[in-house]
């Protein structure tokens, strides 16, 4: 246990430092949607209207900067070769690096989203559920991610076949999350429904996905 | 402990590097791994550490004393676990400091601890078992006596390599040199009974050769196992092992 919380700490320090490539994810973030007002026009309804469907698919694509980096940095370095050889189950790495990868990401996304909603307009009960759902449903993204990153762990500038790998596992995650949003905005039906379902791709893709992963990781070539 | 191979094969990329290798370790001495370029050396190492798959033959820890096979072939705790590797990549974070670096890998690394003894798995390989206990008394507790190999402290590690008053610097600013030490300083903050070893004087001075060629002694002394991958030969007692090309 001592080992798995090292790892997390040393994954935690290493994206909070220089160049780490944590946080980077909250400015990206931040630029697309203040974007979205410039582009769309000024008009408070439309915003209104697109606002949490624009925070979410900022989020996913804040999320995927950085992924790529998530077990390649480790494997070009030779630390994973050495967390191969450990004692700790490859599961359980990866899941200390998807876990720290969330904290400085997925987290800081979530926390950033209420200021940015204010530029798009979004009224504030729904923003409150946007934050949920955005607090629910990142670290689906990450450990959805985290299957591209293990398996593009080799590719010298991975990134881009990273992102076309794991989008497409990405949309239902996406379709719950924003339909969580537009349920609140409506009042035409309980946004628990759509909420639940999220949570419930949230905790069954950590589960398949790190063992995925880990599986991934963990093979000899 | 003892580092027994028979029979082993390696294949790269559906390439045979080598097939039928067999050796085995002597007490007290080290075993140097020569060959040309491009023989195999690095991937046996990594064959060994598990880092590869072994195609054919068993790789097998033993105590010498009672014979038991402690990991690898026909044991279901791997080689790797045993395992110190260092390899051309050395694992050193440019944003971690040299304390933070050691720290961390002595507390990700855990110290080997005794396991409840479960079954070894059956020898599929048709090798020759030297593991002759019968499945009513599982194997004893197979490391406590057998490892009296002593971990220190991270502090203690850096003081005997050389690096004590750098510990606070990033590992970026480390030079090659300094940056082989640190790595050498990680064999010691964890104690692994096998050093695989490969091409460990690339870019260390005199001084740190010495070094290394002590840690080297001490642990051969404690009853370690260590291969070296080299082109030059070893100031300490060695064993060797030639790789040739298209050996089989």
């Amino acid at each position: 246990m001592s080992g798995w919380i090292a790892l997390f700490k040393r994954d935690v320090m290493l994206a909070s430092r220089l160049g780490g490539g944590g946080f980077v994810g909250v400015i990206f973030f931040l630029s697309l949607v203040v974007l979205a007002p410039f582009a769309l026009g000024p008009d408070l309804n439309l915003l209104a209207r697109v606002g949490p469907a624009l925070l979410w698919i900022a989020a996913l694509l804040a999320t995927l900067i950085g992924l790529d980096r998530l077990f390649q940095a480790d494997e070009e370095d030779g630390s994973l070769d050495l967390m191969r050889m450990g004692d700790m189950p490859m599961l359980w790495v990866v899941l200390a690096k998807g876990l720290a990868h969330w904290l400085t990401t997925g987290l800081p996304l979530t926390l950033a989203a209420p200021v940015l909603g204010l530029l798009l307009a979004i009224e504030p009960k729904v923003l409150g559920v946007v934050m949920l759902s955005l607090v629910i449903g990142t670290p689906a993204l990450t450990f959805i991610g985290a299957v591209g990153a293990a398996l593009t762990v080799s590719v010298r500038r991975g990134g881009l076949l990273l992102a076309v790998i794991v989008m497409p596992m990405m949309i239902p995650v996406m379709i719950f999350g924003v339909a969580t949003a537009s349920a609140a905005a409506s009042d035409m039906m309980d946004f628990t429904t759509p909420l639940m379902v999220l949570a419930g791709l949230s905790l069954g893709s950590i589960v398949v996905a790190s063992a995925v992963a880990a599986l991934a990781l963990s093979d000899p070539s | 402990m003892l580092l027994r191979a028979e029979t082993v094969a390696c294949i790269r990329a559906e390439r045979m590097l080598f097939s039928g290798l067999s050796f085995a370790s002597e007490p007290a001495r080290a075993m140097a791994l020569t060959g040309p370029n491009g023989v195999g050396k690095s991937s046996l190492l990594r064959l060994i550490a598990g880092l590869l798959p072994l195609h054919d033959g068993t790789i097998s820890l033993v105590d010498p004393t009672s014979g038991d096979i402690v990991a690898g072939s026909g044991h279901d705790r791997p080689l790797g676990q045993y395992c110190h590797y260092l390899g051309h990549r050395d694992a050193l974070k440019p944003s971690m400091s040299v304390i933070e670096t050691l720290a961390f890998w002595s507390d990700f690394l855990a110290p080997l601890e005794p396991r409840l003894p479960r079954k070894a798995q059956p020898d599929v390989s048709g090798q020759p078992h030297r593991h002759n206990h019968n499945t009513a008394t599982p194997p004893e507790s197979p490391r406590t006596e057998s490892l009296p190999l002593t971990a220190v402290t991270a502090e203690a590690a850096l003081e005997r390599v050389g690096l004590a008053h750098l510990a606070d610097l990033s590992c970026q600013l480390l030079s090659a040199g300094q940056r082989r030490r640190l790595t050498l300083a990680r064999l010691l903050v964890v104690a692994r009974p096998l050093w695989l070893l490969d091409e460990p004087t690339t870019a260390l001075d005199s001084a740190g050769q010495d070094i290394l060629w002590q840690l080297c002694t001490s642990h051969l002394a404690q009853g370690g196992v260590i291969m070296v991958a080299t082109h030059a030969p070893l100031p300490i007692p060695d064993t060797p092992v030639a790789l040739e090309r298209g050996r089989s």
